[in-house]
């Protein structure tokens, strides 16, 4: 399958942070989850792919094409949506939606149309009246109404209530329908991903921990429950991160096959959410960090 | 490029509403100035529809969402200074409106006559501003490069940009015919040469600016 989106050895240095990318990929057909916590490098990663800030080196692909040489292209083929909705909010609805047509050759307005029937959208209405979940429908409708391949999503669930946040999960569960589509979808929320999304890759402090298919990792990631003197027994190489409290431990593990071999009824495993994922493999990695 | 000129109007609704009380404070107030009252009231319309047009770009993040569309970064600043022409167009109609209301209905107002003197002589200052402060802009952002525009609006606008250039193109002149002419021929040619070199170092700017 083709590749829709690669980063490869994609660094960018900031005063206080600095970003590198080894690999990233995501093919066709696919949902990517971007995950990791505020300040982690998600929004860098997404203004690095739409060259909204430059690279200090690497390679960055999207539908083969290098994103620098061929920008214009590229965008055309893009739909995106960010948090903080960039639009023009003494304008309405449909002037912002004018504004914006012109520039995209496959703009379908019945399609558009559709979208602001399906979400209720006053399109009359000034943009600065919208609540934020009509803007997020609203940056939603523009994003897909020019037949994007790839769809980039920055935290767009962020402050959103749950009702607005499902419609969100639907309307991409719908789209996926068309397999030469792809999600690239950044959030800190987890839970948005358990539903829709296909790989999860995870950064913090602008590294990629993992990147792989969500069965995957729900298959092989198990929490560990157990006392400390099992905790002591076992080998920290088969543990993401710990955290002991007065009565054992809980742990999480990418080897749940090990686990059971090295340690049988001794621990108690459960699966983890993708919140558990995110919230222990940031606490191995500060363990980590405080042993160097 | 029509549709970003277009939206730069469409953002500032309460801007051009406010050009009105301009245009009709300037043109009573200035009356006995001549064409320089003139000269001033479009130049100073144009300023708020710059800097608000700017200012809008700013405050929603504009640039973040023009940048991630498929619109060339020359297209997104040169519309910026075709923009500047248009408010400048808008601000001549609007006075033209005005004066021409008030001789209208015969209102016991002294005004000062709509001129073709009064709108070349904005021009100047018009073009010099927008010359300067955009560079900065495309640099800094609008709300960074307030203060220095700010600044700059104030030297070059009213003291080294338009009062003397102004005075010496209403005044009459001392010179030749021929002088005359060549010195409206330089000027003419300096201001496009600004302009042009202005736009080439805008869109450097542009280019490599982070978002």
């Amino acid at each position: 399958m083709e590749k829709i989106l690669e980063l490869n050895q994609v660094t960018k240095r900031y005063d206080s942070f600095e970003l590198n990318i080894d690999h990233l990929t995501l093919e066709r057909g696919y949902i990517m989850g971007f995950i990791g916590p505020n300040g982690a490098g998600k929004s860098t990663t997404i203004k690095l792919i739409m060259n909204l800030v430059k690279k200090d080196g690497g390679k960055i692909r999207l539908f083969g094409l290098d994103h620098v040489e061929n920008e214009l292209a590229i965008k055309e083929r893009i739909g995106f949506v960010y948090d903080h909705f960039p639009f023009y909010d003494e304008l309405t609805a449909d002037e912002m939606k004018n504004m914006i047509r012109p520039f995209y050759r496959r703009w379908d307005e019945d399609l558009f149309q559709q979208y602001v029937r399906n979400f209720d959208l006053p399109i009359k209405k000034r943009i600065k009246h919208f609540s934020k979940g009509m803007k997020m429908k609203l940056a939603l409708a523009i994003a897909l109404s020019h037949h994007a391949e790839l769809l980039i999503m920055d935290e767009p669930t962020s402050g959103l209530d749950p009702l607005i946040r499902r419609e969100l999960l639907e309307v991409l569960q719908a789209l996926m329908e068309d397999e030469k589509k792809a999600v690239f979808f950044s959030t800190h929320i987890t839970s948005d991903l358990d539903r829709v999304a296909d790989y999860i890759t995870m950064i913090d402090r602008g590294r990629i921990l993992f990147s792989m298919p969500k069965d995957d990792l729900l298959e092989n990631y198990r929490l560990v429950k157990g006392s400390h003197e099992i905790l002591d027994k076992m080998d920290p190489a088969l543990l993401v991160g710990v955290k002991r409290h007065r009565f054992g431990f809980e742990a999480l593990s990418n080897d749940k096959k090990a686990i059971q071999r090295q340690l049988g009824d001794a621990v108690l495993l459960e699966k983890p959410t993708l919140e558990e994922v995110m919230i222990f493999s940031i606490a191995g990695r500060e363990q980590n960090v405080l042993s160097h | 490029m029509y549709y970003l000129i277009k939206k730069d109007l469409l953002v500032q609704k309460y801007n051009l509403l406010i050009s009105l009380l301009i245009v009709l404070t300037f043109t009573i107030a200035f009356a006995n100035l001549g064409p320089v009252g003139l000269s001033l009231s479009i130049f100073a319309v144009s300023y708020i529809l710059i800097m608000g047009a700017a200012s809008q770009d700013d405050r929603t993040n504009g640039d973040m969402l023009l940048q991630s569309l498929p619109i060339k970064k020359s297209t997104i600043v040169s519309s910026k200074y075709v923009s500047v022409y248009v408010f400048a167009a808008f601000a001549i109609l609007l006075n033209m409106g005005v004066i021409g209301l008030i001789r209208l209905l015969k209102l016991p107002i002294p005004i000062a006559p709509f001129s073709l003197e009064g709108v070349y002589g904005s021009l100047i200052p018009i073009t010099l501003f927008s010359a300067v402060s955009f560079p900065l802009i495309f640099k800094w952002g609008y709300l960074k490069a307030k203060a220095v525009n700010y600044f700059l609006t104030f030297v070059f606008a009213f003291i080294f940009g338009a009062t003397p250039l102004l005075n010496r193109y209403f005044q009459g002149s001392p010179l030749s015919i021929q002088t005359e002419a060549a010195f409206k021929a330089g000027l003419i040619l300096g201001l496009f040469l600004l302009l042009v070199l202005s736009y080439i170092l805008s869109l450097s700017f542009y280019k490599k600016r982070e978002f």
